[in-house]
């Protein structure tokens, strides 16, 4: 079954068209990689996919739901119940702490529930951080608490944008691991990436230039044109 | 009688009470009317402040609401929260201006007219209404930017 659906999707930015007639499924359990040079068209597809934005033509479908049809109220409430998302800049609210960063996903969302929030913390091994503020936290930390709150709704889909891009090589590899549990646990995930190395732990690997997809490598490594 | 007692008594040169009376009363009336004026002047600047520090204060969270906005907060939440954080700003400050304006009322009513100033009831209640009034008002223009805030384009290309 397919967790998401993008027909004939372009954006454009005034004159400049960011996407252009992107064709795209991705099964529900798929790691998708998406990669390309700055300007392709990675981020503009993230948030896209994120309902950070809405498509100039086509049609997005996310488990189900036509996103070109919603208002915006439909598109954080969709955000809300069923994406996850990570950033490459973590985005911590800089005055609370880990625990209380993991808890301000679920306040939007429902009820907070301080247990559940450490049982995050505790997954992503940051239990005993959970009093720190993001400033006595080191990057890999986190970013490992970013992950945490992107799960703590159990979203349908996980969404990461650059997510070891401000990570040293060990860090990169404790959230690549995360990343990897997620997935052998059913997980849906996207990365956008520069990096072939992060890309490649994907199942599938798509390339953007200027918009369009050009590229697309199975996890078995064959290219096929797109 | 005046003009007797005028006549009458050298050096001294009466008035009768009610004239004084009604005078202190227009002194006193002009004062109040001064007070207010000077306390609505006073209100209208709190306001701008507030207004430009709120605008600052979101302009430097916008990062801050983008994620909110991110992770599933609508537009009424943040509105919600900054209102909330207003009014409470408001009312702290309206609570430190009742202690510090009845001291300082205190002071000046002993320096200028040696007398105690009494406490009011009435005045405290409303002196705090209308902190957090001001302050709420002052809030609108602000929290209406906040929920502007797109959290594509605060969240993006850094």
């Amino acid at each position: 079954m397919n967790i998401l659906e993008l027909n004939d999707v372009s954006m454009t930015y005034g004159t400049v068209k960011a996407l252009r007639h992107i064709d795209l499924t991705v099964a529900q359990g798929e790691w998708l990689a998406i990669m390309g040079p700055s300007g392709s068209g990675k981020t503009t597809m993230m948030n896209i996919v994120g309902c950070m934005d809405k498509a100039s033509d086509g049609s997005v479908v996310l488990d189900g739901e036509e996103l070109s049809r919603l208002p915006q109220k439909g598109l954080t409430a969709i955000r809300r119940d069923k994406i996850g998302l990570i950033f490459q800049q973590f985005h911590l609210v800089p005055y609370l702490t880990a625990l209380e960063n993991v808890i301000i996903a679920q306040y939007y969302h429902s009820l907070p529930d301080e247990d559940e929030a450490r049982e995050a913390l505790r997954n992503v091994g940051l239990e005993d951080r959970e009093k720190h503020l993001p400033s006595q936290l080191s990057g890999g930390e986190q970013q490992r608490v970013c992950i945490a709150r992107a799960l703590i709704n159990c979203p349908k889909l996980i969404l990461a944008d650059e997510p070891t891009g401000n990570l040293d090589e060990a860090n990169e590899k404790l959230v690549m691991e995360i990343l990897h549990r997620l997935h052998d646990s059913g997980s849906t995930i996207i990365v956008v990436t520069h990096s072939p190395e992060v890309g490649s732990h994907a199942d599938r690997v798509i390339t953007l230039e200027h918009g369009r997809i050009v590229r697309t490598t199975s996890g078995s490594g064959l290219y096929k044109s797109a | 009688m005046v003009a007797e007692i005028a006549d009458n008594v050298p050096g001294v040169a009466p008035l009768l009470v009610k004239r004084v009376a009604n005078s202190e009363a227009t002194v006193l009336g002009k004062l109040r009317t001064l007070v207010f004026l000077v306390t609505a002047i006073v209100m209208d600047l709190t306001l701008i402040c507030v207004a430009t520090t709120m605008m600052t204060v979101v302009m430097e969270r916008r990062k801050e609401i983008g994620l909110k906005k991110a992770i599933g907060a609508e537009s009424g939440t943040i509105i919600g929260e900054f209102m909330a954080e207003g009014a409470v700003l408001g009312l702290v400050g309206g609570i430190v201006g009742v202690i510090c304006g009845f001291f300082f009322a205190q002071l000046v009513s002993m320096n200028v007219f040696s007398r105690a100033v009494a406490f009011d009831y009435i005045a405290v209640p409303a002196a705090l209404v209308a902190a957090v009034a001001v302050t709420v008002l002052a809030c609108l223009a602000p929290v209406k930017k906040a929920a502007e805030v797109e959290p594509a384009l605060v969240l993006r290309g850094e």
